[in-house]
């Protein structure tokens, strides 16, 4: 298996642009009375995908892909970029970015990311307002958040993006669990499988 | 086809296209020969006609003419059958869609006792392309697949089943994981295995079915494979020759995914007890109640603990078949087949399943003693509270005898008291008539007579006073103590509507609800008249499943014996047609 080996220099525009949302939710701490704050993994799935829904991250695409959900939601389809998954890599091979792992009630286990600040990675200001026009709230600027709907009428209302200042009212859904469709077309296909009594009874033919 | 193709919102960037694509999709579930023969009943295999529409939709009013529901049915063709082996079927969904896309979604199932579910297609066309499918557009075909094949199955499968299912997969299991065999002429363009996996674009395209990497190969008749954690990708002329190859690798893997969650749920057992055995040891003294909601939730375990028991003895009994299975397979396998045999490590995967399977029996049965051990805890912790609960009863009961006791010599102190005192009564009474009289100077006149002859007549009239005063208390004392009381139990389903309207026409006095899961009892009490009598009756009534418990009855001066009520009440209550 060959991978391409970036360094900090070469990296991509959806390399910074990713780094920069995740630096935005995410917090090394400096001293020991400071607390990290880490960033999970289905918060920037879905900030993945709102941005590739808004032409932010342009060399993205995404397709369903069945992962676990925390929470007690169990799997579910999500619309998932396998770009963005390897671009969060190339970010953590460079050292730029920490993976924590955390398991949940149900013993299913979470990824948590927190980046390493390098002041050679950077970062224009036209990305910057990018990530910002995607992560603040239009109000009144403060970081949007994800929640998982407990009751959702359906699986397009599960994840919910809105601000915690509750005098803006922002809150929407996210589009990542609403798998579009395709037009196909299949017919039916059954392996050929042969029946294990008919091959035990036919083995003792045999012999 | 003159529609439009999708209504996807992303410009995709298709890289990698397959050549006459394949789907194999495999599941495990536990199934048995006799959930096999059920599932052939409600497909039916056995009748003349083996096509029907199958819905999700349950039917809440199974007396009523008509129902409405929407158009998403499946439809269902059974090619071949056993009745208690296995079945073969071919199946339809039909679901509304988005105006403009049209979606022929067919695919064909295997299910067999050992629970091994291979589900088929072929993929004829996907939005414009027929013959090259693109990687992107067909993750999204699949997604459709495994929903819709798990809406099905979860329609046919047994309670039982779905009790298993919903154990392992927490209560989700309407979006259990399942394994994805592609198979493929090629794919388009054809490039050296290596470079699809660059990293980057390419195995990113791939890993939207493998999910992560596990093992590839090329060999020099052009076929490829790729090995995914939760996908398998094979690029070959012939998928033929590997289709019984693949199912039974998919169902192997489909058997790795099921005993992972199913370990999830053993580590979450083990959590539930810790749990229970915090709040039933450290909060009963707190909390009264938590003795009891441990005992319910310690039954809830148990069975649990039985259930996760027999879904391992069926994945234990699955892969022996299994094997057994593939090494009669394999004797009539050629060079090729054996070739992929052995890259995919089939007998190797069983046997290191069957190792884990059986690990997990001694898991399974630490569960299970653990279980035991807490019950036996509660069970002393219980005992613990009844006993001081029982001496408390013990302590007050005798308090309550002195005190009953002391309270009776008081009465009796005071009867005596009381007709020593009428007797002084009486002699003024009869003194106001004789005027004052002594042994010295006795009466004379009409009512002479001598002082013994006097005396004794004192005597005579003290007594009768004394005991008509005596009749008079017991009277007095027998009417305070006339308010009796006395319950009739039912147990029998009722009219509702007709009970509810009978208490709306009573003077309700108070009312107070219970509710659990499975019922709602509702207690009424009410003034009456019965027999010339006011009575307080109390109905204990379920609202949820119109079910009559029982009636206590209060009557105050009861005029007639209790069996008269108890009649008086059963006419009440048939008057008011009550019973159902």
């Amino acid at each position: 298996m060959t991978t391409k080996a970036w360094t900090i220099e070469t990296i991509t525009d959806e390399h910074k642009k990713l780094y920069y949302l995740l630096s935005k939710y995410s917090k090394t701490a400096h001293t020991k009375d400071e607390q990290e704050v880490w960033m999970k993994e289905l918060p920037l799935r879905v900030f993945g995908y709102e941005g590739i829904i808004k032409q932010i991250f342009k060399r993205y695409d995404y397709a369903p892909m069945s992962v676990e959900v925390a929470g007690g939601i169990g799997r579910r389809f999500l619309n998932i970029s396998q770009e963005m998954e390897d671009d969060i890599a190339d970010l953590r091979e460079l050292g730029l970015l920490y993976c924590l792992k955390l398991s949940t009630t149900t013993y299913h286990v979470v990824n948590a990311y927190r980046i390493q600040e390098n002041e050679k990675v950077k970062i224009s200001e036209d990305f910057k307002k990018e990530i910002d026009g995607l992560c603040n709230c239009p109000k009144c600027g403060q970081l949007l958040e994800t929640r998982i709907n407990p009751n959702p009428k359906d699986e397009e209302e599960l994840i919910e993006i809105f601000c915690r200042n509750l005098a803006c009212g922002v809150a929407r859904y996210s589009g990542i669990t609403a798998i579009e469709d395709v037009s196909y077309k299949t017919e039916p296909y059954i392996p050929n499988i042969p029946m294990y009594d008919i091959l035990k009874s036919k083995k003792s033919e045999d012999s | 086809m003159g529609f439009r193709m999708d209504n996807i919102k992303d410009q995709l960037e298709e890289i990698n296209l397959l050549v006459d694509p394949h789907i194999i999709v495999a599941e495990f579930i536990p199934f048995g020969r006799n959930a096999v023969v059920a599932f052939n009943n409600k497909l039916d295999s056995f009748k003349r006609v083996k096509s029907s529409l199958i819905s999700a939709f349950q039917d809440t009013t199974p007396a009523g003419t008509q129902f409405r529901i929407n158009p998403t049915q499946t439809k269902i063709d059974v090619l071949d059958f056993h009745p208690s082996e296995f079945v073969k079927f071919n199946a339809q969904v039909f679901y509304p869609e988005e105006t403009g896309i049209m979606q022929e979604e067919k695919f064909g199932i295997y299910i067999n006792h050992s629970g091994k579910i291979i589900l088929g297609l072929h993929v004829l066309q996907v939005g414009k392309s027929r013959e090259k499918v693109s990687v992107d557009v067909i993750t999204r075909l699949f997604s459709d697949v495994i929903f819709d094949s798990s809406t099905l199955l979860d329609t046919l499968l047994t309670n039982h089943q779905r009790r298993i299912l919903d154990l392992v997969f927490f209560k989700k299991s309407g979006s259990r994981d399942k394994y994805v065999c592609l198979t493929a002429k090629s794919i388009d363009p054809h490039r050296p295995i290596d470079e699809y996996l660059d990293g980057e674009a390419n195995e990113g395209e791939l890993k939207q079915v493998l999910e992560y990497v596990d093992k590839t190969a090329e060999w020099d008749d052009g076929t490829q494979i790729f090995v995914g954690t939760h996908g398998l990708i094979l690029c070959t002329a012939n998928h033929k020759d590997y289709e019984l190859i693949l199912a039974d690798f998919g169902f192997l893997k489909s058997i790795d995914i099921f005993l992972s969650n199913f370990f999830s749920r053993v580590w979450s057992l083990e959590d539930d007890i810790k749990e229970i055995h915090r709040k039933a040891l450290d909060d009963f003294e707190r909390d009264p109640r938590s003795v009891g909601i441990a005992q319910t939730q310690l039954s809830g375990l148990t069975q649990d603990c039985i259930l996760l028991e027999e879904t391992r003895a069926h994945i234990e009994s699955a892969l022996k078949d299994m094997i057994e299975e593939f090494l009669l397979m394999m004797q009539n396998f050629d060079a090729k087949q054996k070739r992929l045999t052995d890259f995919l490590q089939i007998e190797y995967y069983v046997k290191d399943i069957l190792a884990r399977v059986q690990d997990t029996k001694k898991l399974v049965e630490g569960l299970n003693n653990d279980v035991q051990g807490l019950r036996d805890q509660v069970n002393v912790i219980n005992e613990k509270r009844l006993q001081g609960i029982f001496n408390q009863l013990k302590d007050s009961t005798t308090v309550q005898m002195r005190m009953t006791r002391a309270a009776e010599r008081q009465d009796s102190k005071m009867q005596i008291l009381q007709l020593i005192l009428s007797g002084s009564l009486v002699l003024q009474i009869i003194a106001l008539f004789v005027g004052q009289y002594s042994f010295i100077e006795p009466i004379g006149g009409a009512l002479s007579m001598g002082p013994y002859a006097f005396f004794a007549i004192n005597m005579v009239v003290w007594l009768v006073f004394a005991l008509v005063l005596t009749l008079v208390m017991r009277r007095l004392s027998k009417s305070a103590e006339d308010a009796s009381a006395f319950k009739i139990d039912y147990n029998v389903p009722i009219n509702l509507d007709n009970l509810e309207t009978m208490l709306g026409k009573a003077n309700v006095i108070r009312g107070d609800v219970e509710q659990t899961d499975n019922r709602v009892l509702r207690m009424v009490s009410c003034h009456t008249m019965l027999e010339k009598s006011m009575t307080e009756m109390t109905v204990t009534y379920d609202t949820q499943n119109s079910f009559l418990y029982n009636l206590s009855l209060s009557v105050e001066k009861p005029r007639k014996p209790a069996k008269v009520y108890k009649k008086a009440v059963d006419e009440y209550l048939k008057k008011h047609k009550v019973f159902a």
